[in-house]
């Protein structure tokens, strides 16, 4: 907090108060008088936001093109029943987060760092740091990849990326970018539109549902495939995003409820968003060989060339829309971990001025991931495919991380998980380990050759 | 949930003028009070045992992918 910018509360012995407060209590009294006057949908609509965001953010130009080529390459098959479950998983872990921000009003990086220790605070934003800007790469990649279809280059994905940054931060106020954000994430939908205007044949897409990944690949490319669409679903910056941006928000105990509505909303569109995604890329299915989705225009052109100009249209515009959400959201929980391990202001209701390191971190991590993009020869389609794996190797720490703050009595009170939220939880974070060991081991063994592929 | 009362900062009346907009916070959700730190928590030995060995898998592990990331860069 900047004593500059704090006034005197009206009432002896209170706090003093900031813009921030006063920022978030009009946020707060909208959202009161809405509950007070049992206006149900108007506070639906102000509840509503970084579950969804949170949700459709991770539906991201990667992911997408991992659903995409993974209906290319295998159909249906496994995944049209693998992306439910897995968007069940996030919407388990992300719950947790937002109920912890709800009831604490902390994000996750201070409260990790203050109640576990420093070195594990740390740990866990240099975790965030590193996945997140390779994710943020992939992103720059995914809107060149959309642009490309349009003939537009690399600069020009540099400068959408970083002009959408700028112009979002520039309202002064959580409300702005949060609505902001979440008009741009409902144009996921768009790969909805692209499946549905792809016209799929019931007759192979059925017989898609039976093809196994296993047949003809190998147990290191099935370990890849499972990595990677964890990774598309469930990650670390999600956490810190929802939890952060909960607390933000102004979220309370009371709007537990709707934060859930929320965050269940958010993983209902992003699964079938996703789906969409796979069925669009599922007509490629037979004539897929040599299609390398970060390559040029990569599937827009290819999808053109299958199912019409329009299907390569929209899923051209879904990647941009997808990359471009992705960068928005994933630089924010970057700016939040940083301002909260600093242990400076760390909010959208803040100015730059008084939140210089909030800020400073939202940009940078974007600029440099926009650099990254413009240097010749980067090996961008390996750090593109390989962003997803990493954050599923990093996850199992921020799993055990928000498990833990969720069931810390003295935090969270009688909001602290029930027995079947732990259940579950714990069995998707021993199922995120497993895999991701499973296949860092395997290609590592592979690599220096102690096993055959 | 950290040591401070849930109910309302200040009791008052929506205002577009200001402060007693200030009415619609908890007292915890005040900037003031989240700068607060809250204590570090208690941790057992076994729970302590426990997050060094999920912090050395989680580094051989991420050194595993990364060096495998690197190999098939050549």
């Amino acid at each position: 907090m900047n004593a500059s910018e704090a006034t005197a509360s009206p009432l002896l012995g209170q706090p003093l108060l900031t813009d921030e407060d006063h920022a978030r209590s009009r946020d707060r009294s909208r959202v009161h008088h809405a509950r007070h006057h049992d206006r149900r949908w108007r506070l639906m609509w102000l509840l509503v936001g970084p579950g969804m965001l949170a949700m459709l953010g991770e539906n991201d130009g990667p992911s997408m093109i991992a659903y995409a080529a993974d209906g290319a390459q295998y159909g249906l098959g496994l995944f049209v029943a693998l992306i439910p479950l897995l968007f069940a998983m996030a919407y388990a872990v992300q719950e947790m987060a937002m109920r912890v921000g709800a009831v604490t009003h902390r994000g996750y990086g201070e409260l990790v760092l203050q109640r576990y220790g420093r070195v594990w605070g740390w740990f866990g934003a240099g975790d965030l740091c590193l996945t997140n800007l390779i994710t943020l790469i992939a992103e720059f990649v995914a809107i060149r990849v959309g642009l490309a279809y349009f003939h537009l280059g690399a600069g020009v994905a540099v400068a959408l990326g970083l002009a959408l940054v700028l112009f979002t931060l520039s309202g002064g106020r959580y409300w702005r970018w949060e609505r902001t954000v979440l008009g741009l994430a409902l144009f996921n939908g768009l790969f909805l539109l692209a499946a549905i205007l792809a016209k799929p044949h019931v007759g192979p897409l059925t017989h898609s549902l039976t093809v196994s990944p296993l047949q003809g690949g190998s147990v290191n490319t099935l370990l890849l495939l499972l990595a990677s669409t964890i990774g598309a679903t469930v990650t670390p910056w999600m956490i810190f995003f929802q939890q952060s941006a909960s607390a933000d928000k102004g979220m309370t105990p009371a709007d537990v409820p709707h934060g859930r509505y929320d965050t269940g909303l958010g993983a209902v569109l992003a699964a079938v968003f996703g789906i969409g995604a796979l069925v669009a890329g599922a007509a490629l299915l037979h004539h897929g060989a040599g299609i390398t989705g970060f390559s040029g225009a990569g599937f827009p052109a290819a999808l053109s060339h299958v199912s019409g100009g329009a299907v390569g249209t929209v899923f051209a515009l879904g990647l941009i829309e997808a990359g471009g959400v992705a960068i928005l959201t994933i630089s924010a929980s970057t700016a939040y971990a940083a301002g909260e391990c600093v242990g400076v202001s760390h909010s959208f209701n803040t100015s730059p001025r008084n939140a210089a390191v909030f800020y400073a971190a939202n940009v940078g991590v974007a600029l440099i991931a926009a650099v990254v993009i413009l240097i010749p020869g980067a090996p961008l389609l390996s750090i593109a495919l390989n962003a997803n794996v990493l954050a599923t190797v990093l996850l199992p720490v921020s799993l055990v991380f928000v498990l833990m703050l969720a069931n810390d009595r003295e935090l969270m009170g009688r909001w602290v998980n029930r027995r079947s939220t732990n259940v579950f939880g714990i069995a998707v974070a021993i199922f995120v380990g497993v895999c991701g060991a499973a296949y860092g081991i395997d290609s590592f063994l592979q690599t220096v050759n102690l096993v055959g592929s | 949930m950290i040591g401070a009362p849930s109910e309302p900062a200040l009791t008052g009346e929506a205002d577009d003028g200001g402060e007693q907009l200030i009415a619609h916070l908890e007292r915890d959700q005040l900037v003031a009070e989240t700068f607060r730190p809250v204590a570090p928590a208690t941790l057992s030995r076994r729970v302590r045992a426990g997050l060094w060995a999920l912090r050395v898998f989680v580094v051989i592990v991420s050194a595993m992918v990364i060096y495998t990331f690197i190999a098939r860069l050549h």
